[in-house]
């Protein structure tokens, strides 16, 4: 009986915690402006994200090792520094956003200017993270960020055609005003927003924090196979929400108040007060993980010794990464930068990073010096390839896109 | 080297460089950042003597501007002909996916981090515990 | 760097190559921006998509008054969302008034700026009226909106 509710509770943890400030905003947006015509991208994404997490926590429970340690042993010292300098500064830049969508929040529960929270909201992140237990931490926002189920709710109390919906996720072509080029632009941002890389530097190195045994291995692929997919289900009826309400009200979305809107309708004040707490609790949680990101994927490159299970002045070094970081995280929004266009941009930015973060992690899950029997199944490599393959060509063609289109105009 | 849990030849640039140090206790103490090498007088292969750690270490073998500029940096903050951590191969208990220690890991930490580390981490409440 | 080693030269042709790029990007976002608007047919391209950008303020402004009036959303969140709905459709109408109209559009330009004007001040004034609580004030700018909202998707239909 404990044992399994300790298993819902890890899932229930990982369902909260998938959602974050770029999901909101891509799933919003992209729901309002194109209907279900991108809800594939979710399906390829989730499918995505399952994979190579459950790679990265394989690799983790057997080993005892994260994600980033194991990027500088294959790619070495200077490519190795190529990487992190880049993966860093994605990382940064969706730190901002989530500091900057925290804000919007209580902005919208309370009506004082975002930018007067910024500064109070990067000073309770950086509290949290000194002083909170690293498991206490995890479970209390990723539990809280379960109030984001009130947009199914929403999406059931609104009484949609399922018939229709079905159909127009079944027609995966931009809508008639809107043009292709635009349309890939943000299908990439979506696919962007559900493999964020900072989500498996934090799962694995999470996972060393809570001392993964390889008989943990089964727990933490549940956690993946069943907590990612419910998360996506989420964000997919977000996107539903917006299509229903948004959309044909020929509302696009720019702001975090545009997207509570469908609860407002379907289900008034009530709703709207949870989806503002589904909010707050998605974003301070990831504005953690990506602080804690940041840390952790210096200190891996460097060797330091790194983690919240240890006092602070025992991994100076580390603490100070993340107090640096979140520093900057809060200065760049303080610049009254717009924080959902500085959402969009750092999951765009995301999705040009993919590979870095994906292909070592490929590499890695391959070697049997690490792995011993639990190497990829051919199955599985089969699978990663095309992935990879779609990585690179996302990769590829995001800069070129955002030109283009203006990014997405 | 006489100890069977060490290899008596190694390709450094694939199974040693890069990769993790561990010390007796399971404590990450850095990155092997580079290597001194012995060459025998008789010619014969070069000996590894040790494994250095820490940036005085990584930033020759980062070639080109970036060591460069590194270097540089490390000398402004850090005045003097800084001195990465040397770790004797004796010290060296297994090479595995992790370097391991038999003893205690030596201090990796350059001046300014010891500076900062006590100075602001150790001074804010909660620091130390 | 003149005349310096041939690994210098290479450099200084990637350097240059880097200036090139960097200017060209410039110059798109430039004209992005402010871009002087030389054919008729970009200029309605861009009313279009000027109404579009208003229409989408005018809704939230719309929706988010409706919603109030049926108690159903707090006034603290109505209050965020009507004043970014305001700031959005003054934004849009200086981004539009920047644009030099080409000859031959002015009808169409008279028409369109009269439609910015008028959203910005109702949502302004729908803004002020959340603020005060009135309701009759805020009621009374809800049904213009909706007006505004018809003749703006007219526009719409008519340029794009």
């Amino acid at each position: 009986m404990k044992k399994l509710f300790g298993i819902t509770l890890g899932i229930l943890t990982a369902i909260g915690g998938f959602v974050d400030i770029g999901d909101l905003v891509a799933a919003a947006l992209t729901g309002a402006r194109f209907g279900l015509s991108l809800a594939w991208v979710m399906v390829v994404g989730v499918v995505g994200i399952c994979l190579f997490a459950e790679m990265a926590v394989r690799v983790t429970t057997i080993t005892g090792r994260p994600v980033f340690d194991l990027v500088r042993e294959r790619l070495g010292a200077r490519a190795g520094l190529a990487n992190l300098t880049a993966s860093y500064l994605v990382t940064l830049l969706t730190l901002a956003a989530e500091l900057g969508g925290v804000a919007l929040a209580l902005e919208l529960a309370t009506s004082v200017n975002h930018l007067l929270w910024v500064p109070i909201v990067g000073l309770l992140v950086w509290v949290v993270i000194w002083r909170v237990k690293f498991e206490r931490m995890e479970k209390a926002y990723g539990l809280l960020g379960l109030a984001l189920i009130v947009f199914a709710v929403a999406v059931w109390q609104l009484g949609p055609d399922w018939g229709a919906l079905l159909a127009q996720a079944a027609n995966p072509v931009p809508p008639p005003d809107e043009s292709w080029p635009v349309w890939f632009y943000y299908a990439i941002a979506l696919f962007g927003s559900a493999m964020t890389p900072y989500e498996v530097f934090f799962l694995t190195s999470g996972g060393v924090e809570e001392g993964w045994r390889p008989s943990d291995l089964r727990i933490s692929r549940l956690n993946v196979f069943i907590g990612f997919p419910l998360g996506g289900l989420l964000a997919l009826s977000i996107m539903v929400a917006a299509a229903l309400v948004l959309g044909p009200a020929g509302v696009q979305v720019d702001h975090l108040g545009q997207v509570v809107l469908p609860v407002a309708v379907a289900l008034g004040k009530l709703g709207v007060a949870v989806a503002l707490i589904g909010f707050f609790a998605a974003t301070f949680g990831a504005a953690l993980e990506t602080a804690l990101s940041g840390g952790y994927a210096i200190g891996q490159y460097f060797g330091w010794r790194w983690g919240k299970r240890v006092a602070p002045v025992h991994a100076a070094r580390f603490h100070l990464v993340i107090l640096a970081t979140v520093l900057a995280g809060t200065a760049i929004i303080l610049t009254t930068l717009d924080p959902v266009k500085v959402t969009e941009y750092s999951i765009v930015l995301s999705a040009a990073a993919l590979p870095l973060t994906y292909l070592p992690i490929l590499v890695v899950a391959n070697d049997a010096e690490y792995l011993g029997r639990r190497v990829n199944s051919p199955l599985t490599n089969v699978l990663a390839s095309v992935y990879l393959v779609l990585l690179l060509v996302v990769s590829a063609v995001t800069i070129p896109l955002m030109i283009v289109t203006r990014a997405g105009q | 080297m006489s100890d069977e849990r060490l290899p008596g030849s190694v390709r450094v640039g694939l199974r040693l460089l890069d990769r993790q140090i561990l010390d007796r206790d399971g404590t990450d103490v850095g990155k092997v950042d580079d290597l001194e090498l012995d060459c025998p007088d008789d010619g014969g292969p070069p000996v590894v003597d040790a494994l250095l750690c820490g940036a005085a270490a990584l930033g020759p073998r980062l070639a080109g501007g970036l060591g460069r500029w590194w270097r540089r940096i490390l000398q402004r903050v850090e005045p003097g002909e800084p001195e990465p951590a040397r770790i004797l191969m004796s010290d060296v208990a297994e090479l595995g996916t992790a370097v391991r220690l038999d003893k205690p890991g030596p201090e990796v930490a350059g001046a300014v981090e010891k500076w900062l580390r006590d100075h602001i981490i150790a001074k804010i409440p909660g620091g130390r515990s | 760097m003149a005349g310096g080693t041939r690994r210098g030269a290479v450099r200084d042709g990637f350097l240059s190559r880097v200036a090139a790029g960097a200017g060209c990007a410039a110059l798109l976002l430039c004209a992005a921006c402010t871009g002087p608007s030389l054919t008729r047919d970009a200029y309605r391209a861009q009313a279009a998509q000027t109404a579009t950008m208003v229409l989408s303020a005018v809704r939230t402004g719309e929706l988010a008054a409706a919603e109030s009036a049926a108690g159903r959303i707090p006034g603290s969140s109505l209050e965020v969302v009507l004043g970014d709905a305001e700031t959005d459709a003054s934004s849009t109408q200086e981004t539009f008034a920047s644009r030099q109209p080409p000859e031959g559009t002015d009808g169409m330009r008279e028409e369109l700026t009269t439609l910015l004007d008028d959203a910005t001040a109702t949502l302004e004034d729908a803004r002020i009226a959340a603020r005060r609580g009135d309701r009759a004030a805020l009621a009374a700018a809800r049904a213009d909106l909706h007006r505004l909202g018809t003749r703006l998707e007219d526009f719409e239909e008519r340029a794009g």
